[in-house]
């Protein structure tokens, strides 16, 4: 096939192998936690709030030459200032929590959006940001990617049993005198970095669907929360492996691809465990 | 003589502007077996939010075993009437009551006394051989001994269950109520009952919660005569007379209820 023949030729195909194999881990570890705690919703609005950093990056670099000031830092500290909102608001509101997040949601498009309109220049980068651009990960790029996923690591070993109990139940975790605060906060920041992750893959709108459905697949096929863990990650791996491939020959988008194949992997899975017990029950 | 396992002064309680508890003021003998009973609404599971410091009273004071309710937490163990968690959450028995022993410790796994705690916990209630079950595929009285089983890995002075057995089959009840009266002799146990022949069969005390709340010893509600002709049996109505004497229940059910007279109880159906 053409993409393993220009696998050893282009290093840009070698790091978007890298990116998918990175996008994994995050994708299966913290895509469970959401999946679990059913918070899809704030992990989409993190999503499109990450706009308004990769906005204001482009336009600090492109206007005022602040050339530091990358878009993925930009995606990293703007995922994080709205993790710590979120997680505010959940102690605080409750019941209104989705309409504020909705406005989180839509603001954060709407600053991005202006950023990008202000910064000089071809607009070329906004469809790379919605729709993600896989194929230009840098080794900047990776290396973020790389701490992203050792911190998820570390945090998730070190603190599993603790966050398995708040994820089950809150009010009992605060019973024994859990730090629910600090737990949720944690959650929140895992859940925004990753998705950062998965943006530079799958673009903003399409990260939620690889945060949460080789989550959900694995959901459908295991009843224990590590080994769900394992294998979204293994189902990430291949999906976003396997839609690189299928994407590169034909010219397609490589994020819509990998979602398109995550979401038929999640129907098979939905259908096979249908029939498996239709069948166990006759 | 050591402090009472709950005391409550005074305590009012309001959600909004609607009141739960009123001028509510009792004391739990340590080692007691404590029927809390009552009307639905009656302000039961406020009571029990009070004594965990999920709740905290507009006056008055709560204390458990002398100190703050959020202090005490730790020598708690509580069973929800209802789980608010997801039934399909990906966890097995033995996780699920490995939690009922995590403390305020920070990282790491399980250490090897929460897991003997935990499984000392599932044989008592009888789940042992069901430890590797998911969770989410336990029957409903399977899942409630589960639950107490978690509340007893964290090894409490005091058990607070909030209808233990509503959703659970007969046998399983009694087996439950047996295992509630030994653990009476080690801690302190208080349990939300609509069951009258549960409460006079096993209580040591009988807990009136109805905005009030009075505290009585078995003995002043079940004379020994009455326990003989009904304690088996099943009986609709616990009505409190000034002396808090359990009047005849066919009586009762013929009587309008009283209103403002004698202790909280006798103001609506007591609802056993």
């Amino acid at each position: 096939m053409i993409f393993f023949a220009d696998l050893l030729e282009h290093a840009f195909l070698r790091y978007a192998v890298a990116a998918c194999a990175l996008a994994a881990v995050a994708a299966g570890v913290v895509g469970t936690l959401v999946v679990v705690r059913r918070t899809t919703y704030t992990a989409a609005a993190v999503s499109h709030c990450i706009l308004a950093g990769l906005g204001l990056a482009r336009l600090l670099q492109r206007r005022y030459g602040v050339a530091w000031f990358t878009p993925m830092l930009g995606a990293l500290l703007t995922a994080v200032a709205v993790a710590v909102v979120l997680a505010r608001l959940n102690e605080r509101h409750g019941q209104r929590r989705d309409a504020v997040v909705s406005v989180l949601w839509s603001v954060g498009m709407a600053l991005g959006i202006t950023f990008l309109a202000l910064t000089p220049g071809y607009q070329e980068d906004l469809g790379g940001y919605l729709f993600g651009s896989i194929l230009l990960v840098g080794g900047a790029d990776l290396a973020a990617m790389a701490a992203v996923n050792g911190l998820t690591l570390v945090v998730v070993l070190l603190f599993y049993s603790r966050l398995v109990c708040v994820a089950f139940n809150e009010e009992l975790a605060r019973l024994r005198g859990l730090r629910v605060g600090f737990y949720e906060l944690a959650l929140q920041v895992l859940t925004a970095l990753t998705v950062v992750v998965l943006v530079r893959v799958a673009g903003i709108v399409l990260a939620v669907a690889l945060l949460t459905l080789p989550a959900a697949t694995a959901g459908l096929l295991t009843r224990r929360l590590d080994r769900m863990m394992a294998l979204a990650t293994a189902l990430a791996l291949a999906v976003s492996l396997g839609g690189l491939v299928l994407s590169y020959g034909p010219g397609l988008p490589p994020g819509a691809t990998i979602v398109e194949l995550a979401a038929g992997v999640y129907v098979a899975a939905l259908v096979a465990r249908r029939l498996i017990r239709r069948g166990g029950g006759a | 003589m050591s402090a009472a396992a709950v005391a409550f002064d005074g305590v009012c309680f309001a959600y909004g502007a609607s009141e739960a508890l009123h001028n509510v003021t009792f004391a739990v003998p340590e080692r007691s077996l404590v029927a809390v009973v009552g009307p639905n609404g009656g302000g039961k599971t406020t009571l029990l939010r009070l004594i965990l410091g999920l709740e905290r009273p507009l006056y008055g004071t709560v204390r458990v075993f002398g100190a703050r309710p959020e202090e005490a937490r730790r020598r708690v163990g509580y069973v929800p009437q209802t789980l608010a968690t997801d039934a399909r959450f990906p966890v097995d028995v033995s996780d699920v009551v490995l939690m009922g022993t995590l403390d305020g410790g920070w990282i790491g796994p399980y250490a090897r006394r929460q897991r003997l705690a935990a499984a000392e916990a599932l044989e008592r209630v009888g789940l042992a051989g069901l430890s590797r079950r998911p969770f989410a595929e336990l029957s409903g009285g399977e899942r409630q001994r589960a639950l107490i089983a978690q509340a007893l890995a964290g090894r409490p002075d005091l058990l607070l269950l909030d209808e233990p057995t509503a959703s659970v089959d007969p046998p399983t009840a009694d087996r439950l109520h047996d295992l509630f009266r030994q653990l009476a002799e080690t801690l302190t146990v208080l349990f939300v009952s609509h069951n009258l022949s549960v409460v006079t069969a096993h209580a040591t005390h009988v807990l009136c919660v109805n905005r009030a709340a009075e505290l009585h010893p078995i003995s002043a509600v079940v004379s020994e005569t009455f326990r003989a002709a009904y304690g088996g049996g099943r009986m609709a109505v616990l009505q409190h007379g000034v002396a808090c004497q359990v009047v005849d229940a066919s009586a009762a059910l013929s009587e309008p209820h009283r209103r403002g007279a004698g202790c909280a109880c006798g103001k609506g159906e007591a609802g056993l």
